[in-house]
Parts: C-alpha cells; sequence; structure tokens
C-alpha cells in the first residue's frame, strides 16, 4: 500500500443559502466552486461531510429555475421554493489529492488536504482555518480503509472534525446559521400580563418588518416583501383583536399607519405573484400560442419595476422612518405600574382563550351561512377571518399542548389553503382583466397577446368554479364534531370572559 | 437505469473492450455507472485491477435475499462500479438450471441497483446458453460488436432467430462493426454495404487498433491513456449513438 498525490488545485468556493436559512435548516449549504475546468455547483451536507449533484454552469444561479433540469434542481425546488440564493462566505481553497494505492496499483482509498482561508472579511487578522484531511474509501476496500484511518489516528494524531468546515468558516467570521426565520417563535408564560406580551409580539414583528427592508429595497426576491406584509398583517390583528391593552390614542394612529403600510405594499406584491405565477399561465395555454403571452410578461415587469421604485421611496420616507422608530419607542418605554386601560393587566392565558374561541366560533358560524350561492365576498370574510384565527393561534402557540395545537393549526391550514386558492383564484381574474384592458390601452398589445390572455382567465375561471364546489367538504371536514371538540377543549375559556374583549 | 449488455455468439470480437469503455465514458459524464463482469476468464475485472475473485462463489452472487451490494468494488473512477468475475461462473449454467425461474434470475437481482445506477453494462461470456438467456431478459439494450466476416454475419442470423423464437421483442439489439481493418478487402465490403440482416446496425464502426490492444498493458480505459487515437473517438461516437437509440 502506498500514497501517491495526484494534483493540487486551487479554488475559490463561495456558500449560498436563502435569507431564511432555507438550505441550512434542510441540513445543507450549496457550494459553488470556481476551478481550471469552470464553475460548478452542489449541495454539501454540514454534517456527514458529503456532496449531492454536483452539476457544471456557465451563468450566475439565483433562483432554483435557473438550473438546468437536473438531482440538484429537483432537490432545491422544495426547500427553495421562490427565494433568491445570496452568497453567505467566499473562501480560497488550496486542495491536494492524493490516491492510497494496492500492490496491483489499484486506487483503494482518496484522501484529499484542503487549506481554507475566508475572503473579503472585514477583520484585518488572517482567517485561516485549520487544514483538514478528507478520507474517502473505495466501495468494497473497507478493511483497507480501517487500516488507512488507523495509520491517520496513530502516526499523524489528528484532531476527528466532528463540526465540518462550512460551521467552523461561519463562526470563525460570527454568521449565526439560521438567525432569521419567517416563524414568530414566541415562548410566553400563561400568566404575564397580556400587556407584557403583547409588547414583546408588536416588537417581535416590528423586528421582523426591519430586517426584511434590505432586501425589500434591493429587491432580491420576493419574499422579503411577503414576510413584511405578514409582520403587517400579524400586527394589525393584534392590534385588531387585543384591544383596550393599548391607550386609545396609540391605538388609533398606529392601526392607521398599518393600515397605510398594507397599502403601500399591495400593488408590487401582486405584480410579484403574477411574474412567479407566470409559468403556470403559459403552461395553461396550448403550445402553438405560448409565445403570445411574451408581451404581458414585459408589462408586468415594466410595472413591477415602477411600483417597486414608488415602494423603495415609500420605505425611505420620512414618514416610514419617523413612524417606525416612534412604534419602537413605544413598545420599548418602561410600563408604568398602574394602568387605567381596561384590559392591560388580564392574564395572557385568558386573553388568548377568549380571543381564539371568539373567532373558532366566528369561522364557524361564517362557513356555515354559505351556500352554492353565496356572493364571492362571504368567502373572503370567512378567508380573513382564518387568517387571524391563524395568527392569534401563531402569537400564543406556546401556551397549548404542541401537539395538539400543532394538530389545529394544520387543520385549520387546509382549510386556508382552499380559500386561499379560491380568493387568489378571484383576485387573478379581477386583476387580469384590469391588466388586459391596460395593456391595450398603454401599447396597443397585439390581438394574439390579449385573446391569449383571455385563454388564461378562461382557465383561470374553469378552476375557479372546481375549487369552489370542493368548498363545502374542505369546511365539513373542518367543522366536524371532533374538531369542534379538539377546539373547544384547547381554547373555551372556564371563565366566560370573553366579553370583556369583544 | 439502463441495462446494456455486451454479447456476441462468437469469442474474441471485443465485447469486453466495448464493455469496459463505454462504462467508462459513461461515468466520466458523471451518470453512476456499474459493469458487471459475467465471465469466468475475468477479462472486465483484470482491466479494472480488480481480484477476479468473489468470496462464496456463484452461490454468493445468486443469493437473491443478500443481494449484489456486498459484492460491489469501487473503481479507479468517480461513478464507476464493478461486480468482479468468480471462476466459479464457469458453472453459471448448471446452477441455473436448478433455480426457480431460471431465465430471470439475473433480471431480479439487478432490479434492486434500479435507484443506485443510471447505467449497467454487463460483460458477456461468449456462447448461447442459459447465462446469455438470463442476459437477454435482464438487458434493455444488446450490443453485439461484430467483426466484418461471413462468418460472424452467420451468428448474428443465429442470435436474431434466437430472439424471436423467444418473443424478447422488448430488447434493443444494436449491432455494430468492430476490430475493422479496412486494409481487408472483405472488411472493406462488408461495411461499406452491409448485408439486410443486420437490422439495427448503428453507423459508427471502431478500428483495429494497437492503443486497444494496449489496455492489457495499462489496464485502463483506453480513453485514459490515448484519449485522441482514432478508436477511443471511435468510442465516443459509438457511445453518443446509443444514447440516441436510449433517448
Ligand atoms: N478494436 C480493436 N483493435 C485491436 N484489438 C482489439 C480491438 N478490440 C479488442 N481487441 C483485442 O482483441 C482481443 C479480444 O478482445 P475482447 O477481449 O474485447 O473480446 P471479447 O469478445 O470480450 O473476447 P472473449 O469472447 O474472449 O470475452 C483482446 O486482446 C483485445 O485487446
Ligand atoms: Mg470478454
Amino acid at each position: 500500500m502506498h500514497c501517491e498525490e495526484l494534483h493540487t488545485k486551487v479554488l475559490q468556493r463561495t456558500y449560498f443559502d436563502s435569507f431564511d436559512w432555507r438550505i441550512y435548516c434542510a441540513g445543507g449549504v450549496i457550494e459553488e466552486e470556481i476551478g481550471t475546468s469552470g464553475v460548478s455547483l452542489r449541495w454539501r451536507n454540514v454534517v456527514p461531510i458529503e456532496t449531492f449533484g454536483n452539476i457544471s454552469i456557465n451563468k450566475k444561479i439565483r433562483f432554483v429555475w435557473d438550473l438546468p433540469v437536473c438531482s440538484l434542481r429537483e432537490r432545491l425546488e422544495p426547500i427553495l421554493d421562490v427565494r433568491a440564493l445570496l452568497p453567505l462566505l467566499c473562501m480560497n481553497c488550496q486542495a491536494h489529492g492524493l490516491i492510497v494505492l494496492n500492490k496491483d496499483k489499484k486506487t483503494v482509498a482518496r484522501l484529499s488536504i484542503e487549506e481554507n482561508r475566508i475572503l473579503g472579511s472585514t477583520k484585518s487578522k488572517s482567517l485561516k482555518l485549520p487544514a483538514i484531511l478528507y478520507a474517502e474509501s473505495v466501495k468494497g476496500y473497507d478493511t483497507v480503509f480501517k487500516e488507512i484511518l488507523q495509520v491517520i489516528d496513530q502516526q499523524l494524531a489528528l484532531e476527528v472534525d466532528d463540526q465540518g468546515m462550512v460551521q467552523r468558516a461561519m463562526a470563525a467570521v460570527e454568521l449565526q446559521p439560521a438567525s432569521y426565520s419567517s416563524n414568530l417563535n414566541l415562548l410566553l408564560s400563561p400568566e404575564t400580563h397580556i400587556e407584557v406580551v403583547m409588547r414583546n409580539i408588536l416588537l417581535r414583528l416590528l423586528e421582523m418588518m426591519q430586517v426584511n427592508e434590505r432586501g425589500i429595497r434591493s429587491n432580491l426576491d420576493s419574499e422579503f416583501l411577503h414576510d413584511f406584509r405578514i409582520a403587517v398583517r400579524r400586527s394589525r390583528t393584534a392590534l385588531g383583536q387585543i384591544k383596550g391593552v393599548l391607550p386609545h390614542k396609540i391605538w388609533v394612529r398606529f392601526s392607521r399607519k398599518f393600515e397605510w403600510l398594507g397599502e403601500i405594499t399591495g400593488p408590487t406584491r401582486d405584480l410579484d405573484v403574477y411574474l412567479l405565477n407566470f409559468v403556470a399561465y403559459k403552461k395553461s395555454l396550448p403550445l402553438p400560442v405560448r409565445d403570445d403571452l411574451d408581451p404581458f410578461y414585459y408589462f408586468l415587469m415594466k410595472h413591477q419595476t415602477i411600483e417597486h421604485k414608488k415602494l423603495v421611496m415609500h420605505l425611505e420616507s420620512a414618514r416610514y422612518i419617523k413612524m417606525t422608530a416612534a412604534w419602537l419607542a413605544y413598545l420599548k418605554a418602561p410600563l408604568s405600574e398602574r394602568t387605567t386601560l381596561p384590559n392591560a393587566h388580564c392574564s395572557t392565558l385568558d386573553v388568548a382563550n377568549s380571543r381564539i374561541w371568539h373567532m373558532v366560533r366566528r369561522v364557524v358560524k361564517e362557513g356555515e351561512a354559505i351556500s352554492a350561492s353565496s356572493p364571492p365576498g362571504d368567502l373572503h370574510q370567512l378567508r380573513k377571518s382564518c387568517k387571524k384565527l391563524r395568527y392569534l393561534m401563531d402569537f400564543f402557540r406556546s401556551l397549548y399542548p404542541t401537539e395538539e395545537i400543532n394538530k389545529l393549526i394544520n387543520t385549520l391550514k387546509l382549510l386556508q389553503n382552499k380559500l386561499g386558492q379560491y380568493q387568489d383564484i378571484h383576485i387573478q381574474i379581477a386583476s387580469l382583466e384590469t391588466y388586459r384592458t391596460q395593456m391595450k390601452s398603454e401599447s396597443g398589445a397585439a390581438d394574439r397577446t390579449l385573446v391569449a390572455i383571455d385563454i388564461v382567465i378562461q382557465t383561470l375561471e374553469q378552476r375557479q368554479s372546481h375549487v369552489r364546489k370542493m368548498f363545502k367538504s374542505r369546511f365539513a371536514a373542518f367543522a366536524e364534531i371532533k374538531n369542534r371538540v379538539a377546539f373547544r377543549r384547547l381554547f373555551k375559556p372556564k371563565i366566560q370572559k370573553d366579553t370583556l374583549f369583544q | 437505469m439502463k441495462i446494456i449488455a455486451c454479447y456476441n455468439i462468437k469469442g474474441g470480437v471485443g465485447k469486453t473492450a466495448t464493455a469496459v469503455n463505454l462504462a467508462y465514458l459513461a461515468s466520466r459524464e458523471g451518470a453512476r455507472t456499474l459493469i458487471m463482469d459475467l465471465d469466468p476468464q475475468g477479462a472486465a475485472s483484470f482491466y479494472f485491477r480488480v481480484k477476479p475473485k468473489i468470496k462464496g462463489g456463484l452461490k454468493t452472487l445468486m443469493d437473491s435475499k443478500q443481494g449484489l451490494d456486498e459484492l460491489i468494488k469501487g473503481t479507479d473512477y468517480a461513478d464507476l462500479d464493478l461486480i468482479p468475475a468468480d471462476f466459479s461462473f464457469r458453472n453459471m449454467d448448471l446452477f441455473l438450471e436448478d433455480v426457480k425461474k431460471p431465465t430471470r434470475r439475473l433480471r431480479k437481482l439487478l432490479i434492486n441497483f434500479d435507484n443506485d445506477y443510471d447505467f449497467v453494462f454487463l460483460d458477456c461470456p461468449p456462447s448461447i446458453s442459459l447465462v446469455s438467456e438470463n442476459v437477454f431478459q435482464a438487458a434493455d439494450i444488446l450490443l453485439v460488436p461484430t467483426i466484418p466476416t461471413i462468418l460472424s454475419l452467420r451468428t448474428y442470423d443465429q442470435l436474431l432467430k434466437f430472439c424471436k423464437e423467444n418473443n424478447l421483442d422488448d430488447l434493443l439489439v444494436l449491432p455494430f462493426f468492430s476490430m475493422v481493418d479496412m486494409r481487408k478487402q472483405l472488411h472493406r465490403m462488408i461495411v461499406e454495404k452491409p448485408p439486410k440482416t443486420l437490422a439495427g446496425l448503428l453507423n459508427t464502426t471502431i478500428p483495429y487498433a494497437s492503443d486497444v490492444e494496449r489496455m492489457g498493458l495499462n489496464r485502463a480505459a483506453l480513453a485514459t491513456y490515448a484519449p485522441k487515437c482514432r478508436a477511443a473517438l471511435a468510442y465516443e461516437l459509438l457511445w453518443d449513438e446509443i444514447k440516441e437509440c436510449m433517448s
């Protein structure tokens, strides 16, 4: 048995993940490698150290749809969804490849020694990571591999790296993985005064809005704005559902401000959604006319750019900056011992129970009232109530047994998905009609394109009536007795206090 | 997973050279590739520097409960694995006679790899036997290297007849000319005007070249030591053509 050096390579590696660490949460990171033979991309597991789906590329990959059809794309699609890959770290790597040969000169194991240096760090100190020796077995030569490991262990006395190079590198530049999540993850205790908890919820939501601002401004992907809007909506739900806890003047002022934020972010979000749907729209068309829809894409792009610019101006406006500063200051200001506000000193659990229970009953009532002839507005109203219920359950999740509340959240989710589908299609049809008119008047769009949009609308209408038909059974599944009992058991207030918070 | 068998009733026609070189080319493109050496002579194993030996021999190989996984050896090339031959394979016919569904045994063993490999190459021993019937049942493609001589053409007819009689309609039989020496008048004649009976004949021909013979000395695939030679380029063309047939 002896060892031969095969090559020394100088590589530049950049590691990517989405802003909300989706790939890291799935146990990996995307590694881009630039070497003499070109650029390649692969999935790297954090631990155990393994790579997957290596593919050579010749352009920058931002979104999963930039990748050609391959196993890497297949794995990434459900994880990354619409999020952009953003660079985390860039390193220089010197890799020495070695092979271990037996007496027939057959490769029985592969070794490589990698020396990594982190680039572009602001720290003046050189960020050289400890060198790593990788040993890779060859299938069917396990006994030899054990011997090799023994040699490494006993004669070289190296430490086993159970952390993995990527984590080590992230730690070296103080990058904290999974530091952002769009989940609230609040840990509440049932006896705390609701005024304290409410401030914490609202603070956490403000924080979420603020961490997403940069991504919105640079238009990195559509999800920054989406998360921002969810934080805004959740804040509105908190304000609307938990009353008598903030001073009336504050409550009125900020309820208006949040309404304003909903308005200024709407148009860009709508266009984002249509752009994301565009591929599906195109696919819904018969092959020969698919390309006719392309001008519509440029129309959407143009307007997205315009609306996005407006949105950025709003976010940089004095009005927005003053609002967030004032909101932060209010939420952080110390609370006085005494209060004249009627509900401020209620216990969190009481408020949670009564508000959730109230909303459950509303959802059931609204849902039961819907018949085949109900106008779309009724479904819209129900969807809004479901969202409020969902947000309330998210706020107060930690007060309830995990398994039970998760089960009910999932039940609600299923109903929400159906309603969401219906409502989305409804809105899409309306907006597509508006866009169609707008396109016609703006640029004198070709008839072919208008016809293509019409076909898309027709297909959507068919789907809408299909989804609408499904509503009854979906709602019945939600409102079945088993679920009602579960909702009641978990949330129905022991003492009837719910009139307090109406 | 596609199973490609290199087969001919005749010996010494370039079956092993084809299996080894094509398997290497497939793996070089990143396809997960396995080559299985079914010939007790163990030539393919030899080319990959793997001992032609299996612990327990034929019995271990055919034990459908255990599976073939334990027998796999990684080669010197990434993405290319091998199941070596064993001298006991000379008795494979006798062994198969005694099992249930004797012609479907190999297929049953290989089906387990469906998710592990993109291509499986079978390097087959010459002659027509129960082993070859197993190969026909297992393979998607039967690649038939054929030396352009009268006798070779005759054996090809025998093979087609056999396939017809045994209802092997799903098997794609692809003959191609191998070890072609254009200085020989007969080779020239047959290659330039191939007989109609060679149905499915591929366009690529593999020339007779001493570079190929050197595989035995180098114990490596042709493209690793003479990547630009005529025969190496011919194997690349052959592989492209086969992939086309599969798509
Ligand atoms: N294109 C070629 N040019 C020159 N020599 C070749 C060529 N192809 C194969 N050979 C040589 O011819 C001999 C037989 O080739 P190979 O072993 O590939 O045939 P085979 O059909 O597998 O034989 P067997 O029936 O014994 O298994 C080998 O020595 C090989 O090196
Ligand atoms: Mg052979």
